[in-house]
Order: structure tokens, then sequence, then C-alpha cells
């Protein structure tokens, strides 16, 4: 029986031999769920470990004939024990790292089980993969047409129990409870005497238990022979399992259920009416997955939403030490004697093949340095990248060729047809343009999702590309092989590139110039922004900075790079697989380049080529034995990341360090004299301010909705010039979503005018723009950034940083950072915090933190301060001291305050005028003694017990 | 004393024998009871059997299945592997059991695997049974160390250490005598099968003898030594977790380096038997039985020396403990140079000779360093310690050590593979260890200190004194290199309401932390009505009564307001019939979080999430409840509400340690404020004192600031 719905033919059998191969997907995506839900880890040796299930059950089953029953029992018991080991020797050692370092150690994990499936279990005596259920009853026909086959009998009977048994463990019982709790919140659930390793030790094993049972279950639907085994691993399996997962949120059973039984029905289907060819389901996939990031950010959780930072921690030097040349440049030396190396090899590497093989680790460097741009500062991981390399080679080859121009995508298609045929440089500008272009395109969704959600999208991109988009006439020009540039003999200034020496210098000079240029960016304002936006969106978008142009910036440079990368091993092979396992820009490299990046350490430029270094230099130096290949790939990846999870700058680093500890301590008296602190523009003005009369701060009819929450519902707020108004309310009456609304930072009704002018649609860093200035309840600042650096973003409000510029090394970023940093000192000074200005806010307490807050007010410059509890988390003392502070700032900036403070004899003293809120209504309005005495305020609010009313001593002076 | 103090203390070595009290291995003997040692020392030998007897066999064994070097090195590996698996666990077990009865446990197992290996019909369920041989073994290594340092006199430590290290040498030397002696008489290709089924038998009988021995009191010599009397040890002292173990001891730097020394010398010790059988059989062609003569004979150095090193190990120790590191790690050196000199010639003798003498230096070296392990370590964690002694040899050796050399010999050949791994293991090895000897006179110190505190806190406790609810003592805490308590000591009684006050980053939460037992101190104790509880896990606290309330934190978002509650039970032994009536009566005093039992907590305001907390908090009657930032960002009629209970609470003798901000509500609240400053505890007082003392509260950012 056949349907047909718009066009395509829709048989029953296709739709059901779809489902069961879903419901495959769907038992391993339910494992990743499992333990995802417990540990926050997106688990990629999940299918290896059951694929080891499944390989030690077939090898007891078909060389030593148990039975089915105790055969596969043995596999899952087999499964299990490998799934706790892993935890206790990998997750348990990396319990407090970043979950992306995590992830990576389980991709060492499935490869060593790969190498242990391999190595370790004997080779199957052939036959096909055991069926539970072979008897006569279990192939049956349903209806006319439709054939159900033994194998899927048993996956049902076998599957759907345990499913069920699942998704009830998980909400009805206790040890359910425990691991809803673990995942929820691990701190507190140990102070509940639940621990969070003995429970991650039971998920990681229940999980592998489960991927074991489920896999031996499908195994026969999803391959035919054991020696297929080996691919159960792959990384399509995973990506479909992942999609569905994310489908579910990483949360429900029952929609991974759903989505997995969609999935593979759609698939089938696919394959049916559109393309027999696997790799065409997975353009259909990424749209799949776009399509899920739009959906999901319409939730109100976003589960896996953390953004990935991991910035690599180098000890500043210290002031005291900065008039030392060698201390001063040692960093540098670092990176020169590399490159004197570099300079070198061509001198001592006789063979060919083998320069080809350094030339190589250069363009992985700059591949590694791009991502390390992209992951390390704007917290974006992609596991996708080499597909960017892949853009730009192919498409500079396509330039090159000469050929009709159409990309290849359903979309695009045939719409674009221009034949071009340039000189090698151009193409490469317009590869790398191209690059540019794919780069923000796949960056857009990190706009709505982040962290390892962002990782499935970039990877579902990178698999698409290097199975099915690659494949396309434009890309590799209609052949499976493509064909190298370097035959074209390229030439400038009579230089022959063609000649594999000149070739490697050109290389390193691009490498060179990369590094040159990423550690430039990183110094200057574009850099900090992109590290900002990471850290502290909505900071970030107070200093008035866009986020979001911060993070398409990212992407943008890190394309563009990826992209040159691939220009330059478009000239490195004479001939190369564009698509295909065998191809330099297939998922795999994309998943080595990430390793690379893990292992040299995130973040770090030298990290990155370090990284290069151990996993292509080490083959390249001594050979790719069994050994060497166990070093840089499974074996030695794990052990590195057990023993430095920060990579091996780590190494580095804490030499770095102890070498500034020596120098302190040698040259300790050396200090340079304290700057005294010079005066501060406060007074350069900004914005204007408006007429007398009008408002400087507006705010009528707001309304705020979460969901079916009304937070805040028809409050009008107004703060004339120069006024202070206190803002007091419950805990969660709305004030804080007030402030948001008024910044920008929630959607809202009404309408909102700041300084004259009605800001209601614009976006948040252009309010602030105009004259808000906003200070934060938890004083998160920019956790990875110094102070200094802090002030710098906040300086951004005076003189915005230019991207091309900061790029080229131009004019005028230096003279305008130096600018910067000369008022950056000043305002540090003026508020005595120059002792920490090298400090990294994270290791900052509260109270210091609330002062840096304050600095950045200045910074800003402000018309309007917001600010959200700033006494808030520090002590009560401090907090005395900090209103004069906040005061003094306010008159020196001329500025209006709206403060919403808990502290009441200090609020009351220094407002002009109060409001209250109350369950997002507005029910108090005027100077604070009546507000104070409002019978609805007391009821409401303030009570009646003097202890908790009274949290300072000393009211602060009234401006 | 400070950290610092007792690294100036460290000319008196105070655990180290006083000269001129020699004390004989005989007489020893006679006070520890000969049984313990000889029945360890009969173990020793024998266990080493299984594991050399696989060296020996190895080629006949690749013959039986057709497996390469790699995969028989591997497969040995796989040993390792459950060993490392078994000795933490085993250790813990010693801990909640008894240590002797986990080694008879141990050998029964042994004993089994060793009937299993002779009998298997293929290569993977021999590698089965090389697993549970690995667990059997693993489970004697760190219980033994431990039991002999429990069982006789500080003054003959070593030379105990000695006599049961010299089982090991014995064992290899008897090993392949027998594996080869019972080869060649049975002889055929299955000749290597009844070397196994043979062993299983003496095995056997040890695991009797095992489970016959007395377990002695842990840290009772030590006890005896420094405070000159044996005190009855503390029965009800709870088990240590391995987590917290593993902080602890990664903080007892001589340890530390010796551990890691180790791991990197795993390299060279576990191959080079393996890898040496090899290359007798491929370079020179002996057969397996000449094979496990001369392989036997390399281990008779060893008998010699390691009598001698006793001796002169325990005169360095009475004098200086760290000779016993620096000593080691010389003869580890010597392993390393002994092995590759060993290698250049290709004549038998000479190769054989100074193979001998590599073998010799390596069995000192161990016989040095597990007295300096037993002195360094808390007594109660000893079996943790030597455990991950074991742990590092065989996760290094065991496995990544084999899988190198197995690579290595395969590509390049056995004699090049050994060149390259083992003076490079040795010698690094070596430097760590002679790096970590700095740290072992302080580490030693410390422990007397602890022992000595323990004394005199009991002391005090019988002359009449009052046992607080918890206390902390000689607190020091740092995060990585940076210390954030210095020497923090309170006291909270039973009934007491105190306040925890101070500037930021004063360390409260830090001390609150180390209390709960989140984080581990460096130096110092916490007990628990009297008991030490330094070394359990914060789930195990909780258990015993140390609940805490985090503000702004304290509940499950994604659960249930019900669910949060229902919480507090799960990990505890609360009947439940009596859950409802507690549950019911905690609800009575919270009536905002009785109205919402059905609701996502994440969904309440902060006031209610605080009231959530509380409550949970509440249900379970602690013994001390631990309230972090109580008024924190709360509204004045929400912390009013909050004030009410707490009082309600103290009305009904609830004991309370309350960390805030405000100092208002601390002094109104509470009975005693202890003041803390950039560390440490620098006020403990009533409120009213502390409200006279302007000069300790004054604010530290920004006088400069406030004041312009």
């Amino acid at each position: 029986m056949t349907l047909a719905l718009l066009g395509w033919s829709i048989p029953l059998q296709v739709v059901f031999n779809g489902l069961s191969l879903g419901l495959g997907y769907a038992v391993i995506a339910a494992g990743i769920v499992l333990i995802y839900r417990c540990s926050g880890i997106i688990n990629f040796a999940q299918a290896a470990i059951g694929a080891f299930g499944v390989a030690s059950f077939v090898v007891l089953f078909q060389n030593y004939h148990l039975p089915y029953p105790l055969a596969a029992g043995l596999g899952v018991a087999g499964a299990a024990l490998l799934g706790v080991t892993t935890e206790l020797l990998v997750v348990r050692r990396l319990f407090d790292a970043s979950r992306v370092v995590l992830l990576i150690a389980t991709v060492g994990v499935a490869q060593l089980i790969a190498f242990l499936i391999f190595y370790v279990l004997p080779p199957v005596k052939g036959g096909p993969i055991p069926v539970a259920f072979e008897a006569k009853w279990a192939r049956f026909h349903l209806g006319d047409s439709l054939v159900v086959g033994t194998r899927q009998t048993s996956l049902v009977l076998l599957v759907a129990p345990v499913l069920i048994a699942l998704a009830w463990f998980l909400t009805r019982t206790r040890l359910g409870l425990h691991i809803r709790a673990v995942a929820d919140n691990p701190a507190n659930a140990r102070l509940v005497g639940v621990s969070p390793r003995k429970v991650s030790t039971l998920v990681w094993g229940m999980a592998a238990a489960f991927a074991g049972y489920t896999q031996i279950a499908v195994a026969p639907i999803v391959t035919r022979t054991a020696d297929e085994l080996a691919g159960v691993s792959s990384t399509g399996l995973l990506l479909r399992a992942l999609v569905i997962a994310m489908a579910a949120r990483m949360r429900s059973i029952t929609v991974v259920v759903i989505a997995g039984l969609a999935l593979g029905a759609f698939e089938s289907l696919v394959a049916v009416n559109v393309d027999r060819d696997p790799g065409a389901f997975n353009a259909f996939l990424l749209v799949a997955v776009l399509a899920l990031v739009l959906a999901l950010t319409r939730g109100r959780t976003r589960p896996g939403d953390t953004s990935i930072a991991i910035g690599a921690r180098s000890t500043p030097i210290p002031e005291s030490l900065a008039g030392l040349r060698w201390v001063r440049h040692a960093p540098a030396g670092g990176m020169v004697l590399l490159l004197a190396i570099a300079l070198l090899v061509p001198l001592f590497v006789e063979k060919p093949s083998q320069l080809l093989v350094w030339t190589e680790v250069l363009v992985v460097a700059i591949a590694a340095i791009s991502l390390t741009l992209l992951t390390g500062w704007a917290g974006q991981l992609s596991l996708g990248h080499f597909a960017f390399a892949g853009v730009g080679g192919l498409a500079m080859l396509a330039f090159t060729r000469g050929q009709p121009m159409g990309l290849g995508l359903p979309i695009v298609g045939n719409v674009v047809a221009v034949t071009v045929d340039v000189p090698w440089l151009a193409a490469m500008a317009l590869a790398i343009g191209l690059g540019v272009f794919f780069a923000v395109l796949v960056g857009l969704p990190a706009l709505r999702v982040r962290g390892l959600f962002l990782a499935v999208t970039t990877l579902a991109f990178g698999f698409m590309a290097g199975s099915w988009m690659f494949n396309r006439a434009f890309w590799n020009g209609g052949r499976q092989s493509v064909r190298s540039a370097i035959r074209e003999r390229p030439e400038l200034f009579g230089v022959d590139f063609g000649e594999p020496r000149n070739y490697y210098y050109l290389c390193l000079a691009f490498l060179v110039a990369t590094v040159v240029i990423v550690s430039h960016l990183r110094r200057t304002g574009a850099g900090r922004n992109m590290i900002a936006a990471r850290d502290n969106e909505a900071m970030t978008a107070a200093s008035t900075v866009s986020p979001t142009r911060a993070k398409l910036t990212a992407f943008a440079v890190s394309g563009g790079l990826a992209a040159l990368a691939g220009c330059l091993y478009a000239f490195l092979l004479p001939g190369f697989n564009a698509t295909g396992d065998a191809s330099p820009f297939s998922p795999d490299a994309s998943l080595r380049l990430v390793a690379i990046v893990i292992i040299g350490g995130v973040g770090s430029i030298g990290g990155a080529i370090l990284g290069t270094l151990w996993v292509l230099g080490l083959p390249a130096l001594f050979g790719a034995t069994d050994t060497v290949q166990l070093l840089t790939t499974n074996i030695g990846l794990l052990l590195l990341l057990l023993y430095l999870p920060g990579g091996l700058i780590q190494v580095v680093q804490s030499g770095w360090a102890a070498t500034i500890r020596y120098a302190a301590r040698t040259h300790g008296a050396a200090t340079r004299a304290v700057k005294p602190a010079s005066t501060v523009a406060f007074h350069e003005r900004r914005h204007s301010t408006p007429a007398a009369g009008t408002p400087w701060l507006e705010a009528k009819g707001i309304s705020v909705r979460f969901g079916g929450l009304l937070a805040v519902d028809d409050v009008s707020i107004r703060v004339e010039a120069g006024e202070t108004v206190g803002l007091i309310g419950q805990n969660g009456s709305g004030k804080s979503t007030l402030l948001n609304a008024i910044s920008g930072f929630v959607d809202h009704d009404g309408s909102v005018s700041v300084l004259g002018r009605d800001v209601s649609s614009r976006a948040a860093h252009e309010r602030h723009a105009i004259g808000l200035g906003r200070g934060f309840q938890d004083a998160g600042l920019f956790r990875s950034l110094s102070v200094r650096e802090t002030v710098l973003v906040a300086l951004e409000a005076r003189r915005r940083s230019l991207i091309l510029p900061a790029l080229l090394a131009l004019p005028p970023t230096n003279r305008w950072e130096r600018t910067k940093r000369a008022e950056a000192n000043d305002i540090l000074d003026l508020l005595q915090l120059g002792q920490y200005a090298d400090r990294r806010i994270e290791d900052l307490s509260t109270g210091t933190r609330r002062v840096v807050e304050l600095a950045c007010l200045v910074a800003n410059g402000a018309k309007v301060l917001l600010l959200d509890e700033p006494t808030g988390g520090i002590a009560q003392r401090e907090a005395e001291a900090f209103v004069p502070v906040v005061q003094r700032i306010q008159r020196d900036l001329d500025a209006a305050l709206v403060v919403i403070e808990h502290d009441m004899p200090l609020i009351m003293a220094i407002s002009t005028r109060v409001y209250c809120l109350e369950s997002g209504h507005l029910i108090a309005s005027g100077i604070p003694h009546d507000v104070g005495n409002d019978p609805l305020v007391v009821a409401s609010y303030l009570g009646t017990d003097d202890r908790a009313l009274v949290r300072s001593n000393q009211p602060a002076t009234a401006p | 004393m400070t950290k610092e103090s007792v690294d100036a203390n460290v000319d008196a070595p105070v655990l180290a024998v006083p000269s001129g009290s020699p004390l004989g291995l005989g007489e020893a003997l006679r006070i520890g009871g000969s049984s313990l040692l000889a029945t360890l020392f009969l173990l020793a030998v024998v266990d080493e059997m299984p594991r050399v007897a696989l060296a020996v066999l190895a080629p006949d064994i690749q013959n039986a299945f057709g497996i390469s070097d790699t995969v028989v090195l591997g497969l040995i590996g796989l040993t390792g592997v459950a060993l490392v698996l078994s000795t933490l666990p085993a250790a813990a077990l010693g801990d909640r059991l008894r240590r002797t009865w986990v080694i008879g446990f141990g050998t029964v197992i042994l004993a089994v695997s060793c009937v299993a290996v002779g009998a298997s019909p293929n290569a993977f369920l021999l590698g089965v049974a090389l697993v549970g041989a690995g667990f059997g073994v693993g489970s004697r290594m760190p219980n033994a160390s431990s039991l002999l340092a429990d069982g006789y006199p500080l003054a003959a430590r070593t030379r105990v250490y000695a006599a049961e290290g010299i089982g090991r040498p014995i064992g290899q030397l008897l090993g392949p005598l027998f594996a080869g002696s019972v080869a060649a008489a049975i002889g055929g290709p299955d000749a290597w099968r009844w070397v196994f089924l043979a062993l299983a038998a003496p095995l056997g009988c040890l695991a009797v003898l095992a489970f016959m021995l007395r377990d002695p009191p842990r840290g009772q010599y030590e006890r005896q030594h420094i405070l000159g009397t044996v005190l009855d040890p503390d029965e009800a002292e709870p088990p240590i977790s391995l987590s917290a173990a593993f902080r602890r001891l990664k903080k007892v730097r001589s340890f530390y380096f010796v551990a890691v020394g180790i791991a990197v010398l795993g390299f060279a010790l576990v191959s080079v038997p393996s890898l040496i059988s090899l290359l007798l059989e491929r370079q020179y062609g002996y057969a397996a039985s000449t094979r496990g003569w001369m392989l036997a004979i390399t281990w008779s150095g060893s008998i010699v020396v390691v009598p001698l090193l006793a001796v002169l190990g325990e005169r360095r120790f009475a004098r200086q403990p760290a000779d016993l590191l620096r000593l080691a790690a010389v003869l580890l050196a010597a392993f390393g140079v002994l092995v590759v000199l060993g290698l250049r010639f290709s004549a038998i003798a000479p190769f054989i000779a100074l193979y001998t003498m590599a073998n010799a230096a390596q069995a000192g070296a161990f016989v040095l360093i597990s007295p300096a392990v037993a002195a360094a370590v808390p007594p109660r964690m000893r079996s943790q310690a030597f455990a991950m002694v074991g742990l590092y040899v065989f996760l290094f050796g065991g496995f990544f050590g084999n899988v190198i050399a197995g690579s290595l010999s395969d590509a390049y050949g056995e004699r090049t593979a050994l060149t390259l791994i083992v003076p490079v293991a040795a010698l690094v090895g070596a430097a760590f260890l002679l790096h970590g000897a700095r740290f072992l006179v302080p580490d030693i110190a410390l422990v007397a200190e602890e022992i000595r505190e323990d004394a005199d806190e009991r002391q005090r406790i019988a002359g009449g004194g009052a046992v607080p609810v918890v206390q902390t003592r000689n607190l020091d805490v740092s995060y990585g290199s940076v210390q954030v308590l210095f020497d923090c000591e309170i006291e909270v009684a039973r009934g007491e309401c105190v306040a925890l006050l101070g500037t930021n980053g004063a360390g409260k939460s830090t001390l609150l932390r180390t209390m709960l037992g989140l984080t581990s101190p460096d130096r110092g104790v916490v007990r628990l009505n009297g008991r030490t509880i330094t070394d359990t896990d914060a789930e195990y606290r909780f258990g015993q009564g140390i609940v805490a309330v985090r503000g702004g934190d304290g509940v499950f978002s994604a659960l249930s307001v019900q669910e949060n509650l229902d919480m507090s039970f799960t990990a505890t032994r609360v009947a439940a019939t009596q859950r409802a009536a507690r549950v019911a009566a905690v609800l009575d005093l919270f009536p905002v979080v009785a109205e919402r039992l059905d609701e996502q907590a994440g969904d309440l305001s902060g006031g209610q999430r605080q009231q959530l907390a509380l409550a949970r908090a509440l249900l379970l009657e602690p013994e001390i409840l631990l309230i972090d930032e109580l008024s924190l960002g709360l509204a004045p009629i929400v912390v009013q509400s909050l004030i009410a209970i707490i009082e309600q609470l103290r009305a009904r003798g609830q004991t309370i340690l309350l960390v805030e901000q405000s100092m208002n509500i601390a002094l109104s609240l509470c009975d005693r404020v202890l003041y803390m400053e950039k560390g440490r505890v620098t006020f403990d007082g009533t409120p009213a004192e502390l409200a006279a003392r302007g000069d300790l509260v004054k604010s530290v950012f920004f006088g400069a600031a406030a004041a312009r």
C-alpha cells in the first residue's frame, strides 16, 4: 500500500522500516539524555560503549556459542563495566573541569573503545548478527502489504519495555529523584546527603548497560554483519541521536522516542523520494536542527545553554616587574623561538613528502587559531569548523577552475550562475569572503543558543558539508577527487609556490600573520568585546556594545581564518576527496581540530600551536607508528586531559608563573613609583541634557509578561534631572524586571524615553548609548577579563573600537587604545582599584566587584544610572562606606539615579522619591516619608520588625 | 601553630626514634605478635607468583592462543587495571570491615582466579580470569602495609617492612623456579595451565590464615610514641571517604611527590620483567624453564640487599627521616642505570648480573619508601595512601607503560624499547622522590601535632570540659597555592546561636564549606560532638546532623516544592511514619511553603525559596543548623518572618551558626559573635562586646575613597 502526499510517495513498508530504524536512533539518544541530565555532559562515547556491548555479545554468541540470553547478558554487563570504568577513571577526575573538556574526553574514550574492540576482542567468526526472536510467530503480515520481520518484532519486544521502564524510573523512583536533583544543583544535593559522584557512577553504569542492551537489540536493524559493527559509533549515527536528544530538550524520554521514530521514518522517505545518497539526508538534518534551534529558544529554560568559559589563565606581569625588560619580552620571546625553529625546518627536512607534512602542521595551526578565537574567546563551540576550511579551499579551487557558480545549496541552487576565473590570490580573497559568509550564516543560530546546543548545530553543518554539500558540482567540479591548485604553479613576485619549500615559507608567513593579527585583536577593543559578550551579555549591552555584533564578528573572523587555512590546504595535497572519511574537510577532521585546541589549551594562541604540534607534529617527527598514534589520539589525548585539563599551555603558564615569582623574589625591590591619580574627565559631555522640565527617564505603562505570568503590570515611573529615585518592593515584585525592561533586556509593552528621546523600539546597547548606565544585582561583570579590561570595555561608550582597523593594525586603533588605557588607569586610581588592575574579575570578592562596577559607571559616563541592589552581598560596614562613593559619582557625572535597595534607612535617606511595587503593580509613590508610612507598603514590604529594617546604622548624607 | 611555624620546628623530627633505644626485630615481634608478619610475608611471596608465572610463560600462552606481544602485555596490563580498580575500594572496605578479612577475601578470589586462568579455553576468558587475579592482589596490598604500620612498634618499622618486602623478591625468585620446573616436569604445550592450577592450593591455605588474624588499632604506636601512653582508640571514629582521603593525601606534599615519582617509575617497573623474558626468548632462544631459572637468579641480590638496607634505613630514619627517601631515590636512579648498562652487553652473564643488581636496588628502594609513607600520612588513612601508591605503579606501569612498551618492542625490538623507557622513567621518578624528601619532616610534624591535639582535647573533656557540637581546631585551608584560612578555631556549644561575621573575602564561606565537608583542610580538625569528622564527605556529615541552608541557592529549582521537601528524607533513615508528622510540623512554621507544594521551586520568589530551604533543613531536626546569608537580598518583611522563625528555633534549643552580612540582624539574634578577618578569627565574644570594638569592624576597601 502506498500513500502519496505533496508529490512524495509514502509506501507503508518504507515508513515502517524507517520507524524501526528511528527506534534505534531513539534508544541511543535516550542514553545521551540520561547522562546529560545527570552531569551536563554530552557523551560522545555513548554509541561506542554500546558497540562494545554488541561486539562482546556477538563474539560470545558466534565464537563461543553461548545461548542468546547469556551472551546478551554478558555483553550488557561488559558495556556497564565499561561505562562505570569510564566514569571512575575519566569523568570523576574531570568532575570540576569544563563540560567541553569532558566532551572531548568522551571523544577520546570513544576512540579508545574502538581500539579495545579491535585489539582486545577476538575477531568474530562471521555470520549475521543474531536476532532475539527468530521463531515463526515473530514474522507476520500486517494488513495486505506490510511485512513485519523477526528483526523488527524482536526490536519492539526488547526495547519498548525498557524505554517505558526508563521513563518510569526517572520520574517515579527515589533514585530518579536523586538524579534530577543532582542534575539541577549538585552542590545542594551533597548537602542533603546525596552524593553527586555516586549518582554519576550509577547513571554512567545504567546508561552504558542501557546502551549495550538497546544496541544489541538494534544491531540487526542498523547493521547486517559483524564487520559493520565498528561503524556503529560513526559520527552520522551520533549526530542523529544528538538531534533527537536536542528535540527532547535533553529531558523527556517520551519526546525522544517520538522524535526518533519521526526522524527514522523521515529519513527512509527522503531516501525513497529524494536521493538514495545518505548524504542528502544530512542537508535535511541541518534544516531540522536550525528549525529546532528556533523553536527551542521560545521556551523559558534553555538546557545546555551555558557558554563555554575556559579561557587560558596566564599570570599577568605585575606592575612592579613591568620595568624588567626580560620579563616583559619573555612571552614574545617564546613565539620568536618557535618561529626560528619553524624557519629552520626546511633546511633539515629532505623528503618533499616530509616537508608536506610540516606544511600541513602550519596550515592546521591557522585553523586551530581560528577555532581558539571562536571557542576560547567568544565561547562558541564549533564542532564542524573544518567545514569552513572546506568552504574556503574548495571555493578557491572552483574560482580558479572557472566554472558556473552555484553554491550547491538546495535553495541557492542555480539562482546564481556566474562563471568566475580569477588569479589565485584574488580567488583566495573571494574564498575567504565566502568563508566569512558561511560562518556568519551558521553563526546566526548562535544569537539564540550557545554552548553545547550550538555545538550540535555546527556538527550538523560540518556533517552536511562534508557528506553532501561538497559533493555538489560547484564544490568538487563534479568529480570525486579534486585536483589540487598546486599544479597550476601559483606564482607571486616571481616566486614559484609550486616548489614545496617556497610553499612552506608562504604558509609560515600566513601563520605568522595570523598569530600577529589575532594576538593584536585580543589586545584591542574588538577582541575584548567578544570575551565580554561571552561572559555577560547584559553587561556588554550596558557598556553600549552590541553582543550580537560582537558574536557575529567572532564568527566572521574565525570563519575567514578557517577559510584561509582551507585555501592553503587546497594547494597542499596533489589531489583529494572533497567528501567522505578521507577528505581533509571531513567531520572527523573537525573533531580532531577541537581536540587540538583542547589539548593545547582553549583560548590561547600558543596553546593552539602547541596542540597542533602535539597531534600532527609528533607523528611528523617520529613517523606514524602505532605508539605515536596512540599517544597523539586516544590514550594520549585522555592522559593529557586528565592531568592537564587546561591543556599543554598549562605547563607553559605554570612555568611562566614560576618565572614571575622568581623575578619578584629577586627584583621585588625595583618597584615603580605609583602614579598619582590625575583628574578624570568626568565632565566630558557625552550626552546633551534635554530641555529643562523634560524628565530624564520616563517609562509609561510598562508591562512585562513571562509566559502566563504578568511580572510587571502597567507601571509608569519618571525621573527628573539629577534626582535619586528609590525602587522598593518584595522579592519577585518586579523591580529588577522593570529595570530590565527600561534597559531593554526584556520585551515589554509601553514606552521608555531617556533624556527626552523615545527608545521604546531600540535594542539594549542603543539605549545605553543614549545615556543609560546600569549596575547589576550580581555584579557579575566579565569574569575572565581583568579589572582594567573590564573598565576598557565600559569605555567603549566613549570611543567605539573598530574591527577592521584592529585586524589590520591600522590607525586609529593604537592611538585610541593608548588613550583608553590612560583613561582606564585614571578611573582605577580614582576608585583606589590600582592594585587590582591586572586581577581577573572572578578572583575578586563581591565587595571589590561592586567597586569595579562603579568604575564602569564612571567610564560609561551615563546620565541615568539604574542600580540593582548595589550593596547586596557585601558586609554591612562596607555597604555603609559604599553609598557616599555612589553619591559622589552621581554628583560628578551630574546624573540621575534609580536604585533598588532593601536597606531601608539607606534608601529613605538618599532618595528624593520612592516607588513601591507589589506583584508587578505600583502600590505607592512619593517622598520617602510618605511611602514609608503607607499602610499598604508596611503590610506588603516593610513589616514592623526594626531588626529587619535597620540594616545599616549610619544613613548616608542626603545629596 | 601555623604552617610556617610547623616548618620552623622541623629540626626535631618528632616521630623519629630517639637515638639510643634500638628495638630488635625479635622484640618487635614479641610486642606485635609474629603471626601477622608471618602471614603477610607468605602472602607477599605467593601473591607474586601468578603474575611472575604469567610473565615467564608468556610465549607459551601466546602460542596457545595465537596472540601478539602487544596483546599479551596488554593482558598482563589488564591485571594491573583490575588491581588499580580494587586497591582503593579494598582500602575503604578495610576501614569498614576488618583489614584482615579483606585480605582473606582477596586471597580467596586470587585462588579461584588461578584455577580459572589454568582452565581458560580462550584469550577472552583468560583476560576475564586475569582481571579476577588483579582484584585479589589489589585487595591485599594497601591493607597489608597499613596493618604492619599499626601492628609493630615504631622503632622497628623499617625492618618490619623489609621483612614483608623481602617476600616480593623471594616470590620473584621462587615464581619462575616454580613455573619453570612445573612446566618442565609436565611438558607439552599445555604445561603452563598446570602451573596456575598448582598455585591455588597454597593461596587457599593462606586465605584461611588471614581470616584468623587480629586487626590492630590504627595509629596506636604513634600515639604511644608521642604521648607516652596508649590511649584507647576512638572506636566511634567514622570511616574515611575515598574522595576525602584523596583530597587530603594530595595535600601531604611529601606523599604526593612520592606518588607522582612512583607513577613515572611505573612505566619501567612493570614492563621490564615481561620484556626481558621476551628478549631472552627471541634473542637468546632460551626455553621457558631456562628463562625461569635465569629470572629467578636476578632476584637473588635483593634477598641480600634488603635486610642490610633495612638496618641502615632504620638508623637513618632515627636521625633524619628524609634520608630514607633520598636513599630510595638514589637506588631507583641506580636501577635505571644498571638496567641500561646490562642491556649494552650481548653476552648473557654480565647482562644477568647487572639486572640482578638493578633488581636489588629496586627492591631496596621500595623497602625504604614504605616507612616514609607510613610516617608522613595520618595513621587513619594509611590504607588509602598505600592503595594510591599501588594504584600509581600499576595504573601507569601496568597499563599505559605496558601498552607503550609493547608497541615499542613490536616496532623496534625489546632491547631498544627497554633502553628508551627505563632510564627516563627511573631518573625522573628519582627526581620526584628527591623533591618530596624536602617535605617529609614537616609532614611528620603535622601528624604528630594532630595526635597531640587529639589527646589534649580528650583530656579536656575527661577533665569535665563540655563537648561542643561543632568544633574546628588549627584549620588551614587553601585553594591551590592561595591560603584562605589560617589556624581557624571555632566552637559552637549545644543550644547556642552563634553569628559569624566578617568582611568580604575574610573566609567565612570557606570555613563553612570546610565544616560542611565541601573543602578539605591542609591541616587541622573538624569535630562533631567530639568525634573527628575532618575526612568525611559532606553526604556523611548531613546524615550525622550538620545541615546547611545556603543563601540564594538553597533549593532545587527544577523540582517541585514537595520533591524538594522529600529530598531531605531520601538519604536518611527517618521512619516513614515520622515523616508525615515532621512535614506537618515544619509546614506549620512556613504556611507560604505549605500553599505551594505542587509548584516548581524555581517559580517561587526569593523569600519563598529561602523559606523552603529553611523548611527542608528543619525536617531533619539537625544537630547544628548552618545558615549562610539569611537575609541576602530579601525584603524586610521576609527577613522579619525569617527572624521570627530563627527565634522560635532558638527558643527550642536548636544549635545555630549564622553567617550574616548584616551586623544588626546578627547582633540582635545571637548569643555570641565570631568576627573573621583575612582568614583568621579575630574576635569571639558577646554582641555587646563586639559593638564596643569599633576597630574590628572598620571597612576594608573604601576607607580612603569614602573619606574624600
